[in-house]
């Protein structure tokens, strides 16, 4: 009987010790591997963060650099017109003459950055329905909606839109300009605030994207900048004779 | 008998311990995780704000550079061209930036499109395809398109009104439509007919709409009317 009893007790006994065991097992694996998981985890997305924030300082500089050029040159540019001043009168005032009008016809044609009062659009694909995207389609006839509404100039992703700009599905993708761009999109006019987004509610694109449960935005602003078209517009006449 | 046993104390003790150790393990996990997931998500929202900079730097410093280009090709004509020289590269400059804008007759070979409607074609359908049809001349690299005669530039738009007409540049344009677009003639008819699943047969395939398409020499496309670029909105930046 005492045996029993003993045996019993010594039993039990060693049936803690084992989950004490187990215990400090499962504490020791889990610090360690939360520990390691943990610090693996920022260490990558530290050095992603870094290798972007590198990018964004250099790109700053290499912008400065250029604009310091572009001021250098330009008080060059600005004694070489006062010396043509001063050297032949008659001549500078023709000079003036065709240089305004290159740079008006340079606005028409959507060669410089511009700013104005407008609409900023966001469309995205939806984070929540499968298969709910957002087409080449929706920016086509987003686009022709601003057109419609008076808008002056236009740009998708930073792409200006030109007499010769495409907006096609290509994969993820958009094919803009002959570039590829992803969601999401930001859609830039300049135009009346109120008559674009007026119209653009109206719209009957509008209610399909938002029928769609895609993400949409529609903000007014009254300093859109529109970025001048960046390539090389030459090759966009290389068919056209007069 | 049993009450006062010291191994049961010692025994419940023992448990009582495990089960607070149990507990702090679990309460010091679920923190771990509640904490990590909120960094994660700033982190994330950081390295995406960062990405959406680069790409916007990136734009900006093609325009810098283009326009510091400009500004150099201007220094180096002003300082090293003979007066004639001068306003000869102005003004052949000045004929490119017109002619691209759509400001000029132009001539060329490319394709023809015409599309006939009927009372019953649906104005909602003739609106999307026509716009596709439009946006894949260009991006089967037509370089300048006309609609009955008006040239469509960079802010033209293409509105389906009803069966009987459609508006561009607030004009409004009789069925049939006519699309001249000169471009490589090959391209664009490969662009709009695709193997027969191209647009053109979309809207031949609309109720009570006809398309016929061919490739085409010797088109003239018109000028667009000065009029209709406006730019009393946008400032230079």
């Amino acid at each position: 009987m005492e045996d029993t009893k003993k045996q019993k007790n010594y039993g039990q006994s060693v049936l803690l010790a084992l989950l004490f065991a187990l215990l400090s097992a499962l504490v020791v694996s889990q610090v360690v591997a939360r520990h390691q998981s943990e610090s693996a985890l920022t260490r990558e997305q530290q050095e992603e963060l870094q290798t972007y924030q590198s990018e964004v300082d250099a790109l700053e500089a290499q912008i400065q650099s250029q604009k310091t050029e572009i001021n250098r040159l330009e008080s060059q540019y600005d004694m070489a017109l006062q010396s043509l001043r001063e050297g032949n009168k008659e001549f500078y005032e023709l000079y003036k003459k065709y240089t305004d009008d290159l740079d008006a016809y340079r606005v028409k044609a959507g060669l410089t950055t511009v700013q104005g009062s407008g609409v900023i659009i966001r469309l995205d694909d939806s984070g929540l329905v499968e298969g709910s995207i957002i087409h080449d389609t929706y920016l086509v006839e987003t686009v022709n909606v601003l057109r419609e509404a008076g808008a002056q100039a236009i740009s998708v992703n930073g792409q200006r839109v030109l007499p010769t700009t495409e907006i096609l599905c290509l994969g993820p993708s958009i094919r803009i300009n002959g570039t590829r761009e992803f969601p999401p999109y930001h859609i830039y006019a300049i135009g009346d605030p109120e008559v674009l987004t007026r119209a653009y509610r109206d719209s009957s694109i509008y209610k399909t994207i938002v029928a769609q449960n895609l993400i949409y935005d529609v903000q007014t602003s009254s300093s859109v900048v529109i970025n001048a078209y960046s390539g090389n517009y030459k090759s966009l006449i290389t068919k056209l004779f007069p | 008998m049993k009450k006062n046993n010291p191994g049961v104390i010692i025994r419940n003790v023992a448990i009582t311990l495990l089960c607070v150790v149990i507990g702090i393990v679990a309460a010091m996990q679920y923190r771990a995780i509640v904490s990590k997931e909120g960094s994660d998500q700033s982190t994330l929202n950081q390295i995406a704000d960062l990405r959406a900079t680069i790409l916007n730097l990136n734009a900006t410093l093609e325009t810098v550079e283009m326009e510091k280009d400009e500004l150099q090709d201007r220094l180096n004509r002003i300082e090293q061209s003979s007066h004639d020289e001068l306003l000869k590269a102005l003004q052949t400059e000045l004929d490119n930036v017109k002619l691209f804008a759509g400001l000029t007759e132009v001539k060329g070979r490319g394709v023809y499109v015409q599309i006939n409607v009927g009372t019953r074609t649906n104005t909602g359908s003739l609106q999307n395809r026509l716009l596709l049809l439009i946006n894949e001349l260009r991006a089967s690299g037509a370089q300048a398109i006309s609609i009955n005669g008006k040239r469509i530039v960079a802010m033209s738009e293409i509105r389906v009104v009803d069966g009987n007409y459609i508006s561009v540049h607030a004009e409004q344009l009789v069925a049939p439509y006519e699309i001249y677009a000169i471009g490589d003639p090959s391209d664009l008819l490969n662009g709009i007919t695709m193997n027969g699943n191209g647009l053109v047969h979309q809207i031949n395939d609309l109720t009570d709409t006809s398309c016929i398409w061919r490739a085409a020499e010797d088109i003239v496309i018109p000028a667009c009317e000065e009029s209709v670029i406006n730019t009393d909105r946008l400032e230079s930046k």
